[in-house]
């Protein structure tokens, strides 16, 4: 299987810098996401390595070759587009067999090629049928089925979900999954979508304003988020702003505003230095039985909400800073707007961070 | 093994991108040669013989500067004459096209064909049953019992030619632009408590300004040149292009160039300003008349306005272009006021001695291997150079033969069969003097931009998402064009090509400048008017519409079939 | 505040609401209910009628068939700029040629209202959004967060009381879509608003409803509260919408007063708390994946099904188990990522549930995969 390499691949559109330097490495059999907000520069990114726009900078190498110079159509990969980019004037059977007959495959072969790529994606039975009398579910999957039905080793999708519905979404981003991965296909696929790139990774790439910033399992980018941003952008946290009060071996002491302080596991930064500490909301449990060494805040409920198989619940600390917890359907418990409740997390669990020069809402802005 | 490849991959790079340069080299000399330089040959013409020039016009040891004053006459006519065809056009044509975008009834369909009619009459056959409907006394006038017409030829009778000639295009472009406005902000007006009036008034309307400037000067342009249909219904007058015509048959060449160059340049200048105004100028916004809009918009007011609105539009456009059938109808067996057989249509074409029914039958046959052979051209440089421009829309070059296009569209059709006929010949390259191929050339600069632009907005509204699909799958550049890109732009260039050759046919105002000795059927039809031979006209005409409607139904037909629409 | 509530808030009744689009049937024999001062959302796939639904409230479009009224007042002839309804469109719809200015106060100045009055009320507004300060923006200027907080503004600057919403989330990046709605919901909460939101995305429907209605093809299957959706949905379908339901198919083979034994498909017997099926009934039993319990190796107890774990995938805080029963199906449960318990790839596991918690439904006449298709 090919692995695929870009060395420093930069792209500018006009005076705007779309793609930074930026250099990755994908494994052969590996499904990587570019995860980013809009304009960050992952689509072009992808385009690049497809053939699609050429970088300005930088070299990109599939299977070892450069291939910089080789047109789109002899860089054998194949291609999901966002809208589908379903040949209106051909039925299902036409689309998914074009790569093969454009390739000059023999009849047989490319009706048993077709058939088996058409039985993955369970549209066998539409092989007549032309676009316009598809769902939009059904549409992507003649894509995908289209995209490997030459046999690509390669896969890039380009948001493929994003013009489907979320239920539709969240059902056909496992079987892309499971298709990929039972192929043995490499594939990157780019979203905006942190929770559709957890589901389909091995890896993520998350990129913003056309730079990398963290490359990592979807475990370690939601456990070790490199900077605030990418704490706020997977998964959800709180931020509390504070002051380091005193550093021992293994701890650090921190105040927040108002006056409580917070106990973490961690000796990062000096006294006296502004930081921020973020908590995921999972880790943050509404009047727990006591246990020794966890960090107590106080405050008031706000806001509840149900969420489905938690509540969502806001609390407002002594102090006015927010924090939410999720309180498990499975406590039994119900929170009034307005109760006093004792939040309380374990050391481990808070993430710190230096207090950003740029202050901290430009550098969660998703802007 | 890595380095082999790169250096296979690089040389393969640049023998294709050598072989494209080569193809748009072809296509873009063909522009050049065949449709830009004659037709702004004119001024070249002009420059190099300055001093003959101003001794004919301003200095004739004859006529002093009389051509000059008349030259001035004849523009000040043109200018007056499109100026209120522009503005009757845009008010009549206004209302017309709101009804088509965003109105929805039973026989819709059947309006929209009817709008395109008049575009499917040769101009001079146009010219003809304006001057038979309002002028003669077998038109309008005979349901008053008025002997000799309403109106005599002249200025007014060209002003009504004018508005019939442009109508079509201006409803066409005003409803494609309203159709381009998305109807949510319209929506969304409402919500706010617009009346719908006073939604268009100020959403709609300076949304569509561009579109609107562009559409009014296109239609200043297009009465200004027009020549074919102002050639039977002036009487003693003459408008700009006329008196080109006039000049150029008494062979005075010189002051029928200058005329023709200032036509040109004026029609240049024009369309610059167009571009200006298009940006800056903005509609008044500051006042509300919550009342009286909301009146307009109410049921009663509203149907009434549709219903003139349709009303003004058959009679002013559609009856007045088709009165010819009328015509020939009725003089078909012999004068329906005497009965004489002579006069009818059936002896003059076909029993009379002169043998008309030949004349037609060869010039039937001319006309139709012109447009052949013309539409086959357009085709062959034309879809490539949609294409061309298509993919250098972001470089400069994209923009400025998309501008460059816009020339022979707007230089009167006297003024560039006069350009053509010298360059090509005499006075030019002397390859080609008046008869079959100086047609087929002129006919090519007139309808090629057609076809050109055409091809492109069909190709430039094709999603690029479907090239690139086809490209990753493997298919190499000419396999997408030929399984993707041409199946997918099929509406469009059957519409260009139909719209070339129906546009060939019915060409008058350049055809008449390099005639020689052959005939279409057009100028046949101008012949016999002037030779008093009035049915046979007719009859002539009746069987030119005929041809081209069968083909713009065709057109429509194909538009709608071929019309795939994605679903996305 | 200009406008904190003194009146009472209109509430919005659809009675029999018929559409058809040519031979499309796009709403069919639809009634509603929105209480004053509700939030409520309509929810369902593309093309189930939502936004036609919400386009006949605001007069936009005409149904065929039944009526409309606002307060208690018909307004099927009313025309839509009579009915001072707020709308704010999927795109926003923010007109491209005015400011951020001329935009939100588009409706008082077109209904030649006193600009220092409304000049006021409207400046209010714009600063509770925080965007006071780009009043002379143009719409094209703004990122997809801001134009959607001009429209709301502009939706509601001549004191619409009821607030119309189509896919207000749509467009915008997931992250966005995410944040906004809890904004989105405290702000119309704050302002004292009647909403009706209209979404896909059943998710945002959760966060941010007083109360649901799912529809599909035109009918509405179920009104309730979140909550009530959630654990009480009415058909296999809406159970499919919500969350992650785990669907097996079977026979009751018996009854008690309580309870019924039902025999899966494939092999295995479950006993679920339902009185209502009767004994050779056809059924399917519906699970959610957060109810499904797992251990290892093989706990023979009552409701119990062994398998293999067939994947495993960290999800946010969560782990997403695909277990392949013995009997074929899959099983999709999810658990709260924890240091401990993990359980890898080919063990051999147990899946277990609670009786109380499943739902079961009478066998569809289609097949399954079509009654549960969200396409």
């Amino acid at each position: 299987m090919p692995d695929i390499r870009l060395i420093n691949v930069s792209k500018m559109f006009g005076r705007i810098v779309a793609v930074d330097h930026v250099s990755l490495n994908i494994h052969d059999g590996e499904y990587l996401t570019l995860l980013g907000p809009s304009g960050c520069g992952k689509t072009t990114t992808l385009r690049i390595i497809s053939g699609l726009t050429n970088p300005d900078e930088g070299e990109v190498y599939i299977g070892g070759r450069l291939v910089n110079d080789v047109p789109v159509e002899e860089r054998g990969i194949g291609f999901v587009f966002q809208l589908f980019a379903v040949f209106p004037h051909m039925t299902v059977w036409e689309n998914v067999t074009f790569g093969p007959r454009v390739l000059g495959w023999s009849m047989e072969r490319v009706e048993e090629e077709g058939l088996k790529v058409l039985k993955m994606v369970r549209l066998e039975n539409r092989i007549d049928a032309y676009p316009n009398e598809l769902s939009f579910g059904e549409l992507q999957k003649v894509g995908l089925a289209r995209a490997i039905a030459t046999g690509s080793k390669i896969l890039l999708l380009d948001e493929p979900l994003g013009a489907l519905d979320a239920k539709v979404r969240s059902e056909l981003r496992l079987e892309l999954r499971r298709l990929v991965k039972s192929l043995g296909l490499t594939s990157i696929h780019v979203t905006h979508d942190q929770e559709e790139a957890m589901v389909v990774s091995d890896r993520i790439a998350v990129m913003r304003k056309g730079r990398v910033i963290q490359v990592d399992t979807p475990e370690r980018l939601y456990d070790y988020p490199k900077d605030v941003f990418l704490a706020n952008f997977i998964g959800e946290a709180s931020f509390l702003k504070g002051t380091v009060r005193n550093v021992d071996e293994k701890t650090s002491v921190i105040e927040i505003r108002g006056g409580a302080t917070i106990r973490v596991r961690k000796k990062l930064f000096r006294i006296g230095e502004m930081v921020v500490v973020a908590l995921r909301p999972e880790y943050v449990k509404i009047d727990a039985r006591g246990n020794i060494g966890l960090n107590r805040l106080h405050g008031r409920v706000e806001r509840t909400r149900f969420v489905g198989w938690f509540t969502r619940v806001e609390v407002q600390l002594d102090n006015g800073d927010l924090i939410i917890a999720e309180e498990p359907m499975s406590n039994g418990r119900d929170f009034e707007v307005g109760e006093t409740v004792t939040l309380m997390f374990r050391p481990d669990d808070a993430l710190i961070y230096r207090y950003p020069e740029e202050g901290l809402e430009k550098a969660l802005s998703l802007e | 093994m890595t380095m082999m490849f790169s250096i296979q991959d690089s040389f393969k790079l640049r023998l294709r991108k050598g072989s494209k340069k080569a193809e748009d080299t072809i296509v873009l000399s063909f522009f050049l040669l065949i449709i830009l330089v004659p037709v702004i040959y004119l001024f070249s013409y002009v420059f190099f013989n300055l001093e003959e020039v101003y001794q004919w016009v301003f200095n004739d040891p004859i006529s002093g500067n009389a051509r000059w004053i008349f030259m001035h006459k004849s523009i000040l006519l043109s200018f007056e004459v499109a100026s209120l065809v522009t503005i009757v056009d845009i008010i009549i044509g206004l209302p017309m096209a709101w009804i088509l975008s965003r109105y929805d009834f039973k026989g819709k369909k059947a309006v929209d064909t009817l709008i395109d009619l008049p575009l499917a009459v040769p101009t001079s056959a146009l010219g003809f049953s304006i001057f038979l409907f309002w002028g003669s006394r077998s038109g309008l006038a005979s349901l008053f019992g008025i002997e000799t017409g309403l109106f005599s030829r002249g200025p007014m009778m060209i002003i009504l030619a004018h508005i019939a000639f442009t109508y079509p295009y201006i409803v066409r472009s005003l409803t494609a632009i309203i159709e381009g406005v998305n109807i949510g902000y319209e929506y969304a007006a409402r919500t706010l408590g617009a009346p719908s009036v006073t939604a268009f008034r100020t959403i709609t309307l300076p949304l569509i300004r561009p579109g609107l400037i562009t559409g009014a000067i296109l239609t200043f342009t297009r009465s200004l040149g027009e020549t074919g249909a102002t050639l039977l219904v002036c009487g003693i007058y003459e408008t700009a292009p006329l008196t080109i015509v006039a000049w150029r048959q008494l062979l005075e060449i010189p002051p029928a160039a200058f005329l023709g160059m200032t036509v040109v340049a004026v029609a240049v200048f024009l369309l610059f300003i167009a571009n200006y105004l298009a940006e800056r100028w903005r509609f008044p916004l500051r006042w509300v008349w919550p009342n009286i809009e909301k009146f307009l918009g109410e049921k009663a007011p509203r149907s009434l306005r549709d219903l003139l609105t349709i009303l003004i539009f058959l009679s002013i456009v559609l009856i007045p272009s088709l009165f010819t059938l009328v015509y020939a109808g009725d003089w078909w067996s012999g004068s329906p006021f005497t009965g004489a057989k002579e006069s009818g249509a059936f002896y003059q074409v076909f029993l009379a001695p002169d043998r008309k029914w030949l004349s037609l039958l060869m010039s039937m046959l001319t006309s139709l291997e012109i447009s052949t052979v013309v539409t086959c051209l357009n085709l062959a440089f034309g879809i490539p150079m949609a294409l061309l421009i298509v993919q250098n829309k972001s470089k400069h070059l994209g923009e400025i033969l998309d501008t460059l296009l816009n020339i022979p569209i707007a230089i009167p059709s006297a003024a560039l069969g006069f350009s053509a006929y010298l360059f090509w010949g005499t006075k030019g390259l002397r390859i080609f003097s008046p008869g079959f191929w100086l047609i087929v050339l002129v006919h090519t600069a007139a309808t090629y931009p057609y076809m050109v632009k055409q091809v492109a907005s069909v190709l430039e509204g094709l999603p690029s998402m479907y090239e690139e699909a086809a490209r990753t799958l493997g298919a190499k550049p000419f396999s997408v064009f030929r399984t993707i890109t041409l199946p997918l732009s099929m509406p469009g260039i059957l519409a260009g090509t139909i719209l070339s050759f129906t546009r060939s046919l019915g060409e008058t105002g350049a055809t008449i400048v390099v005639i020689g000795t052959a005939r279409t059927v057009p100028v046949l039809v101008v012949n016999w008017v002037e030779a008093m031979a009035l049915p046979a006209a007719a009859f002539a005409s009746v069987v030119l519409i005929a041809i081209s409607y069968v083909l713009m139904l065709l057109f429509r037909y194909l538009t709608e079939v071929v019309n795939i629409k994605p679903k996305v | 505040m200009i406008f904190k509530v003194v009146v009472p808030l209109p509430e919005v009744k659809l009675v029999d609401i018929t559409k058809n689009y040519g031979s499309i049937v796009a709403l069919d024999g639809l009634a509603l209910h929105v209480d004053d001062g509700e939030y409520f959302t309509i929810v369902g796939p593309t093309g189930a009628g939502k936004t036609t639904t919400l386009m006949i409230v605001a007069g936009l479009v005409k149904p065929d068939h039944g009526s409309a009224y606002i307060n208690g007042r018909i307004v099927n002839d009313l025309l839509p700029e009579e009915r001072n309804v707020g709308f704010m469109f999927q795109g926003f719809e923010l007109f491209p040629h005015l400011s951020v200015w001329d935009n939100v106060t588009y409706g008082p100045f077109v209904k030649s209202w006193n600009p220092e009055v409304y000049g006021k009320s409207t400046r209010e507004m714009l600063e509770m959004v925080h965007l006071a300060s780009r009043d002379d923006a143009f719409p094209h200027e703004l990122s997809g967060g801001m134009q959607q907080r001009i429209a709301l503004v502009r939706a509601l600057a001549s004191g619409a009381r009821l607030l119309l919403l189509d896919e207000p989330l749509g467009s915008l990046d997931a992250k966005i879509r995410i944040e906004l709605r809890y904004e989105l919901r405290r702000l119309i909460k704050d302002l004292g608003l009647t909403a009706i939101h209209v979404t896909h995305d059943m998710e945002e429907a959760m966060t941010v409803s007083d109360r649901i209605a799912v529809l599909r093809k035109g009918k509405i299957l179920q009104v309730g509260t979140p909550r009530d959706v959630y654990s009480d949905p009415i058909s296999l379908f809406v159970a499919n919408f919500v969350g992650e339901t785990n669907f097996l198919e079977g026979v009751v083979k018996s009854r008690g007063e309580k309870w019924i034994d039902i025999e899966l498909k494939n092999g295995g017997d479950i006993r679920v708390t339902d009185g209502r099926r009767d004994v050779g009934e056809d059924v399917v039993l519906a699970l959610r994946s957060e109810d499904v319990i797992v251990h290892k190796g093989w706990v023979g107890e009552t409701n119990a099904l062994s398998g293999y774990v067939e994947s495993s995938k960290f999800i946010s805080g969560y782990i997403r188990y695909e277990v392949r029963l013995n009997s074929g199906e899959r099983i999709a449960l999810r658990r709260v990522a924890s240091r401990n318990h993990f359980f890898e790839v080919n063990e051999r596991v147990t899946v277990r549930f609670d009786p109380e918690k499943a739902l079961v439904y009478p066998h569809p006449e289609e097949r399954l995969e079509k009654a549960i298709s969200p396409d």
